[in-house]
């Protein structure tokens, strides 16, 4: 792997490092204007899975399963799958 | 449903909601409707609105792009709408707007979240009852 | 055990972004569409996943997997900031 295609690499995980946290900011800022948790949820959610993208950068390994770290995104799909769940809940 | 929440009749709600994106854009259009037989300018219209020329431009030509004005020439726009409905649905805008004129600000304004909470609202698994 | 994570991660994706695009045919809210691209992005992101790690291991996919991640993000971002104003 030349380390052009490398840079590349980290370029996009950068990039998309950043679009789930401001993805995860506009959700943040939803719900303190409808008060709705699914935005809350997902507003974690997304963080998390950005605080996912970083690590792997961070132990410089892509491929996840060799680290244990999908867990960590496990987490977050769990979390959307509990705001999913909560909505149809309450107030169906 | 809509008109008991908003106050406003099913036709003037939902014409509001799916056109009218300002209370600007809403007295523009209202302005061109009150004299319909001539071409207006966004100075023209900017003068009698005490508001800026190049925000009014916007507004008339997002109005002409949905067939309630027509473009005489190039920036001079005149009150057409494209169906006699339409016509009349502007019209009982145009009352709405003068005996229940904060309904129709309160709708105008809270159109930014409606999007939001139709992101909420799309998982709901089984169909809420809407318009 | 990592396949069956992901595997669950896509799912939910999928679902997200059938809920989200069903909303967008039925509401015409363009925020629903930009937002349901995203989840099938992100579907295809964790998909791939799969793909790199079960079918063709020898083979590194991890610049094709990141792509629809961040197509998806780009769509939703933008549907964020114009349509949610």
């Amino acid at each position: 792997m030349s380390a052009r295609l490398l840079a590349v690499g980290q370029l996009i995980s950068g990039a998309i490092l950043m679009g789930y946290l401001v993805a995860g900011l506009f959700f943040l800022r939803f719900w303190r204007d409808t008060r709705d948790r699914l935005f809350l949820i997902f507003a974690v959610a997304f963080v998390i899975l950005g605080a996912q993208r970083l690590a792997l950068v961070l132990t410089r390994e892509m491929l996840e399963t060799q680290t244990g770290l999908y867990v960590i995104r496990l987490f977050a799909f769990l979390l959307i799958l509990g705001a999913i769940v909560d909505k149809n809940r309450s107030r169906v | 449903m809509a008109e008991f929440v908003s106050g406003l009749p099913d036709d003037v709600y939902r014409f509001l909601y799916h056109n009218i994106d300002s209370v600007e854009q809403l007295e523009v259009l209202l302005l061109l409707r009150q004299s319909p037989e001539r071409g207006w300018t966004a100075d023209a219209v900017a003068r009698q609105l005490y508001s800026h020329p190049s925000s009014i431009l916007h507004r008339l030509s997002s109005l002409a792009g949905r067939g309630l004005l027509r473009e005489l020439e190039p920036a001079c726009y005149q009150y057409a709408p494209r169906s006699t409905e339409l016509h009349a649905t502007v019209t009982r805008a145009a009352e709405c707007y003068r005996e229940r004129r904060v309904a129709v600000i309160t709708l105008i304004a809270s159109k930014p979240i409606e999007n939001v909470r139709a992101f909420s609202d799309a998982f709901r698994l089984r169909r809420k009852k809407e318009e | 055990m990592a396949t069956a994570v992901y595997l669950l991660c896509a799912l939910t994706s999928l679902a997200c972004a059938v809920l989200l695009l069903r909303g967008y045919r039925q509401r015409g809210v363009r925020l629903l569409l930009y937002s349901g691209l995203a989840f099938v992005g992100f579907t295809l992101g964790n998909a791939m996943l799969v793909v790199d790690v079960v079918v063709v291991p020898t083979v590194d996919l991890t610049l094709f997997r990141s792509l629809p991640v961040l197509f998806g993000l780009l769509a939703l971002i933008y549907g964020l900031v114009w349509d949610a104003k």
